[in-house]
């Protein structure tokens, strides 16, 4: 859901060095971006 | 003198199934066929298709197949198949014989084109279990690109082929059927990749039997080994590490964890991201590129594995996806697909339309890209999302670089001899800014993907 939107200029050159934002990323990537153990025996048979 | 090396025939219903040989199988393959040529022929205004057919082709993939499986069977088999050319028009035999005859290939190709190519499917002696013929090397036309105010984008490869010496070329993503002797739906996903892949990445195109062995002699080891051939299918991991053969990285988007809710799709200013967003985001992404997205599909209520192929899909004005188009073997190319109205999650197409499967629902997204593309579009996702709270409209898309500065050199910009001509990394992230009212791009934000974190824009680029 998109919340309090707002029209207003948004500065892409921000503090890219927030160590806060790279561990929410890096989180998310941890759950999503890996195969798991399951998917090694999982096969596609169809 | 006249001889049988090849027919002409008017596309029909009929003479498709007396070609293919009947199937009762509800996912009729001859169906979809025949349904696709017919929407084809609407959208594309032609009032009938001619197919001329090679009675007597030689096709290397099945040559290949042949001798890994089918040489050693006691069982006959042909090692020769047909070939379908398709074309819009009406041709009669006497016609093409004097085309042949005359050398009027102009009427192919060129400014004086009367038959447009609508590509290729070759047909093999080898049967289904419903003792249908199963569908080699294929290359047919997608749908037009505009359809309204909707807009269709593919993945799409030249191919090119010879019919008696008449130079044909279309663009489309070569389709293959899967055979099970020598390999499931995995393999011939991976046999259509091949394609696409060699466009930005130099590999050896491979036969499916080929994929299937190589795949499998990579892979970790299983403790219950299902036979190499006939095959069982291979499982992620195999696919996984057949590209890694091929020296070709792949990122994986886990799809049923990240919507399982194990953890907040959330950035820290609060905007949350639904899944259905996400969906959107990464197939407009990775296809920008020309990187084919494998999909990883669960069918039906028991969660039986498939593997199909993002070919294309339809975007509406607003940027939305609402249809999908998928190369999937057990059907035909471009299968149009659309979602379940609430969860593009779920989705629905001939599968559920012949009531061979109750549901289908998406796992994971397997994408093949090119080993320079390290940054990860989740590993974005904190940068990407907090952005999009504040704008009406924001896309993301992967570039290749030399793709990207031919999509801005006509457009006005500051500063533009420096910014087209410094130097730049292979592949970029480039976030595209639009308007208030959602239609013009206004500004592009430029990063390298080929960092570890996303790091600040190489380049902004504000269009007059």
């Amino acid at each position: 859901m998109r919340m309090n939107k707002k029209k207003k200029r948004v500065d892409i050159t921000e503090s890219f060095d927030d160590p806060e934002s790279i561990k929410i990323s890096n989180k998310i990537f941890q759950i999503g971006g890996r195969l798991k153990e399951k998917d090694f025996t999982q096969r596609f048979t169809i | 003198m006249s001889n049988n090396h090849f027919t002409v025939e008017d596309f029909s219903f009929e003479y498709l199934e007396e070609t293919f040989q009947p199937t009762k199988r509800p996912l009729n393959k001859i169906k979809y066929l025949y349904n696709y040529f017919n929407v084809l022929k609407k959208e594309r205004n032609f009032e009938n298709i001619t197919i001329i057919k090679e009675n007597d082709y030689i096709d290397k993939f099945y040559l290949r197949d042949y001798s890994r499986y089918y040489a050693e069977s006691f069982h006959k088999l042909h090692n020769r198949s047909e070939r379908l050319h398709f074309f819009s028009g009406t041709i009669d035999k006497q016609e093409f014989k004097s085309i042949l005859k005359n050398g009027s290939t102009e009427y192919f190709q060129g400014e004086k084109t009367k038959y447009n190519y609508l590509g290729h499917l070759t047909l093999k002696p080898v049967e289904d279990e419903y003792g249908s013929k199963l569908i080699g090397r294929t290359a047919i036309t997608p749908y037009p690109e505009k359809q309204g105010e909707n807009t269709r984008h593919y993945i799409t490869t030249k191919n090119t082929c010879s019919l008696f010496g008449i130079e044909l070329s279309l663009q489309s993503l070569p389709f293959h059927e899967q055979d099970i002797a020598v390999g499931a739906c995995a393999s011939a996903c991976l046999w259509m990749t091949q394609f696409p892949i060699q466009k930005w990445y130099d590999i050896p195109i491979r036969s499916i039997a080929e994929i299937t062995e190589l795949s499998r002699l990579q892979g970790p080891y299983d403790t219950s080994p299902a036979p190499l051939f006939p095959s069982e299918g291979l499982t992620p991991s195999e696919v996984a590490s057949y590209l890694e053969v091929l020296g070709i990285h792949f990122q994986i988007f886990d799809i049923e964890a990240l919507y399982n809710k194990r953890i907040e799709l959330k950035t820290k200013q609060g905007y949350e991201v639904s899944i259905n967003e996400l969906i959107d985001d990464i197939i407009k992404a990775y296809s920008n590129a020309g990187f084919p997205i494998i999909c990883n599909l669960d069918m039906g209520n028991n969660g039986q594995g498939h593997a199909v192929l993002i070919s294309g899909y339809k975007e509406a004005k607003t940027g939305e996806i609402i249809e999908l188009y998928l190369h999937d073997d057990k059907i035909g190319p471009y299968c149009r697909t659309k979602f379940d109205k609430e969860y593009k999650t779920h989705w629905i197409n001939h599968w559920i339309d012949s009531k061979e499967v109750s549901k289908i629902v998406l796992r994971k997204f397997i994408i093949p890209v090119d080993p320079l593309v390290k940054l990860h579009y989740l590993q974005c996702f904190e940068k990407f999302y907090s952005w999009r709270q504040s704008l009406e409209r924001i896309e993301f898309k992967l570039y290749h670089i030399s793709n990207y500065r031919k999509q801005i050199i006509n457009k006005k910009f500051e500063d533009k001899e420096n910014v087209l001509s410094k130097n730049m990394p292979r592949y970029i992230w480039v976030a595209h800014i639009y308007d208030e009212d959602k239609k013009v791009n206004t500004r592009d934000a430029v990063f390298d993907a080929n960092r570890i974190f996303l790091r600040k824009p190489e380049t902004i680029i504000e269009f007059a």
